[in-house]
C-alpha cells in the first residue's frame, strides 16, 4: 500500500520534474495531486503509533518543518538588496536551529528508549 | 534534472524516516534516515541556488547549527515540551520571513518576479504569513507557560470570542486588500495581525490542553513551511510540509481523543467554570500520612503501582521513582507503572522520563491494562499526578472532565498521593480523589519523599 503511494509520488515528480523553477504557469492539477497524496501519506504513516513514541515523533516531525530552511536558500539566491537579504539570514539562522536542535533532541530521547531494549 | 533527481530521493528518505519513526525498535534508525534526507535536501538547494556570498550563509547556517545543538544537548528531559515548543516557534519564524521577503519583492519590483502568477504567489504568500505567524507567536506563549514564565492557567478577557472573530475577519480584509489592490499597508498589517492572532489565540488556551496545542502548533510549523514552498514552487518543501501538517494534524486528533475533549473545545479555551464550582463541593477531610507510615504500607504491599504525572517532571524525580521502584521488587512486590497516554505536559512525556531513568520496559503498563488491574493492587502512588486520577470523570456528570478516560487508582486497596501542596490539578479542578476513605496524602516536593520512602527500605 506504502509503496504503492509511492511509485505514485515517483511518477508525480517525474511529471513536474521536466519544467524549471521560472515556470510560466505551473500545473496546479498536479500540484492539487500532489498535495493530497502528501497529505494521505501522512495520515497513513502516524494513524497505528504506539502513544509512548508520541513525544519523540512530534520532536522528529518539528525537525523535518525546519525544511523551510529551503525555501529561505532558495529566497536568498533571488535576493538582490540588503534588507530581504538580511530577512533571508534571518529566516536561514532560526530554520537551522529548528533543524539542528530538533534531530539531536528526537536523538537524545530515543536513545533512552533504546539503551533499555538490550 | 539532476537536483530534482536528488529532491525526489530526499523526499522519500523523509517519508521513510517518519515511517520507521513510528515503531520502537526502528525508531532511532527512522530519525537517522529523516536527518541524512534533510542533509541531502539542504546541501542539493546550496549547489542549485548558490547563494551570492556563500561564506555568510554559511557562518549563519553553521551559528544557527550551533545553537540549536547547545540548547538540544543542555535541555533537561523534564523541559522537553517547552523546547518542541520553542524549536517549531522558530521554524515558524523561517516561514514568515521567507513569506516577508517575497511579499517584498512582489512590492517593490513586480516587473522582474520571477514567477509569471503572481496571483498564485500572492495566496500563498498570505497563507504563509498567517499560518507562520500563529506558530510562532502561539509557540513562544506555549514556552512561556510551560516553562511557567507566564500564568499557566486559561487568560481569557471579557469578549474574548469578539477579539478572536474580529482578528480573523482583519486577516482576511488584508489579504484580499492586498492581493486585490496590491496595497501595501495592508501587507503589514496581516504581518502583523498574523503575528497578534497567534498569541491571543493560545494565551486562552488553559494549561491541560498544552500537549494538544503543541501538537497542532506543530502541524501548523509544517502547513507554513508548505505554503512557503508554494511561493518558490519547490517540491521537496511541499512534500515534506504537507506530511508534518497532517501528521500533527492527526496526533493532536488521537491526543484529544485520548482526553475526551473535543478539539472545538480545546480550541475555544477554558472549561466552563460555572458549571463545575455549585456541583463539586468538599465531601471530606484530607488525609496525611508519614513517611514512616507510608513505609510499614509499602512494605507489606504485594502489588504496588506507580501513577506518574507532571509532578514527577516538575520535581525531576523520576531516578527517585525508579529507586523505590526497585527497592519495592527487591521487598518482592510486583511493581508497574500506569501511564496515562497525556500525563504530563506532552504525549509520551511520562514515557520519555521514565525511559532516562531506565525503568524496564515491560513494567510500563497503558491506560486500559492498568485499570484493569487496579482492584487486585494493593497499593497505588500517585506521583504528581492530578486530572488523570480524577474519579469526577467516571462519577460526576456535571464535571467538565467527565467522559475523559482515567487511570481509576482509586479502586486500588490504599492510594497514596504525592503532592506539593493542597493546590488544584493544572485544570484548576477539585480532586475528588484526595478526600476518598482509602487515599493518604503525603505533602512534600516528590524527589525528597520518593528518596526518603527508598531510604527506610535500606534499614
Amino acid at each position: 500500500m506504502l509503496l504503492k503511494l509511492l511509485t505514485i509520488k515517483l511518477h508525480f515528480g517525474l511529471h513536474i520534474m521536466k519544467k524549471s523553477f521560472t515556470v510560466e504557469s505551473m500545473d496546479y492539477g498536479w500540484l492539487g495531486f500532489g498535495i493530497l497524496l502528501a497529505s494521505w501519506l501522512g495520515v497513513e504513516l502516524i494513524s497505528k503509533i504506539p502513544s509512548q513514541l508520541h513525544t519523540p515523533l512530534m520532536s522528529g516531525t518539528n525537525a523535518i518543518s525546519g525544511i523551510t530552511l529551503i525555501g529561505a536558500l532558495v529566497a536568498l539566491a533571488h535576493t538582490h538588496d540588503p534588507l530581504t537579504e538580511f530577512l533571508c539570514y534571518i529566516g536561514v539562522f532560526f530554520a537551522m536551529i529548528n533543524v539542528a536542535g530538533g534531530y539531536l533532541v528526537t536523538d537524545r530521547m530515543l536513545k533512552m528508549f533504546n539503551s533499555k531494549k538490550r | 534534472m539532476c537536483a530534482d533527481f536528488i529532491y525526489i530521493v530526499s523526499a522519500v528518505l523523509l517519508i521513510y524516516g517518519i515511517k520507521l519513526l513510528g515503531k520502537t525498535l526502528t525508531a532511532r534508525r527512522g530519525n537517522f534516515v529523516s536527518a541524512i534526507g534533510m542533509t541531502l535536501a539542504i546541501l542539493i538547494t546550496l549547489i542549485q541556488f548558490k547563494p551570492h556570498n556563500l561564506t555568510l550563509t554559511f557562518v549563519i547556517a553553521l551559528l544557527g547549527a550551533y545553537v540549536g545543538v547547545l540548547m538540544a544537548l543542555k535541555v533537561q528531559m523534564t523541559a522537553m515540551p517547552e523546547m518542541v515548543a520553542l524549536f517549531n516557534g522558530f521554524g515558524g519564524l523561517a516561514s514568515v520571513s521567507i513569506g516577508l521577503v517575497e511579499g517584498i519583492k512582489i512590492n517593490y519590483i513586480p516587473a522582474i518576479y520571477y514567477n509569471s502568477d503572481i496571483f498564485f504567489s500572492q495566496i500563498a504568500i498570505c497563507l504563509t504569513l498567517m499560518v507562520g505567524g500563529v506558530t510562532f507567536t502561539g509557540s513562544l506563549i506555549a514556552y512561556g507557560k510551560l516553562s511557567q514564565k507566564i500564568p499557566t492557567g486559561s487568560i481569557t478577557f471579557c469578549g474574548q470570542k469578539w477579539v478572536d472573530l474580529a482578528l480573523f475577519f482583519l486577516l482576511l480584509v488584508a489579504s484580499c486588500e492586498w492581493i486585490g489592490a496590491h496595497s501595501i499597508w495592508a501587507f503589514y498589517t496581516l504581518i502583523l495581525f498574523g503575528l497578534l492572532g497567534g498569541g491571543v489565540f493560545v494565551l486562552h488556551i488553559g494549561g491541560g490542553d498544552m500537549p494538544v496545542i503543541i501538537s497542532l502548533l506543530n502541524s501548523f510549523s509544517g502547513i507554513a513551511a508548505c505554503a512557503a514552498g508554494l511561493i518558490i514552487f519547490n517540491k521537496v518543501l511541499i512534500v515534506a510540509g504537507c506530511l508534518v501538517g497532517t501528521s500533527g494534524l492527526i496526533l493532536t486528533l488521537i491526543m484529544c481523543k485520548a482526553m475526551n475533549r473535543s478539539i472545538k473545545k480545546v480550541l475555544l479555551g477554558g472549561f466552563s467554570f460555572k458549571a463545575t464550582q455549585t456541583t463539586t463541593q468538599k465531601q471530606g477531610e484530607l488525609k496525611q500520612i508519614s513517611i514512616e507510615d507510608a513505609y510499614y504500607i509499602l512494605e507489606a504491599a504485594r502489588t504496588v503501582a506507580i501513577v506518574p504525572g507532571y509532578g514527577l517532571a516538575v520535581a525531576q524525580a523520576q531516578h527517585a521513582v525508579k529507586d523505590l521502584g526497585q527497592k519495592l521488587m527487591a521487598n518482592g512486590a510486583d511493581v508497574y507503572y500506569a501511564i496515562h497516554p497525556v500525563a504530563g505536559r506532552m504525549p509520551g512525556h511520562m514515557n520519555v522520563l521514565l525511559a532516562e531513568a531506565d525503568v524496564d520496559y515491560d513494567q510500563l503498563t497503558e491506560l486500559e491494562t492498568a485499570n484493569g488491574r487496579f482492584a487486585d493492587t494493593d497499593v497505588a502512588i500517585v506521583v504528581g499526578a492530578n486530572d488523570v486520577v480524577n474519579p469526577a470523570a467516571v462519577e460526576n456528570p456535571g464535571s467538565p472532565l467527565y467522559g475523559m478516560p482515567i487511570l481509576e487508582v482509586f479502586n486500588a486497596k490504599t492510594v497514596f498521593v504525592l503532592k506539593r501542596g493542597q493546590g488544584k490539578g493544572f485544570s484548576g479542578l477539585e480532586n475528588e480523589l484526595f478526600t476518598k476513605e482509602n487515599t493518604r496524602m503525603i505533602y512534600g516536593d516528590a524527589k525528597s519523599t520518593l528518596t526518603q520512602l527508598a531510604a527506610e527500605f535500606k534499614e
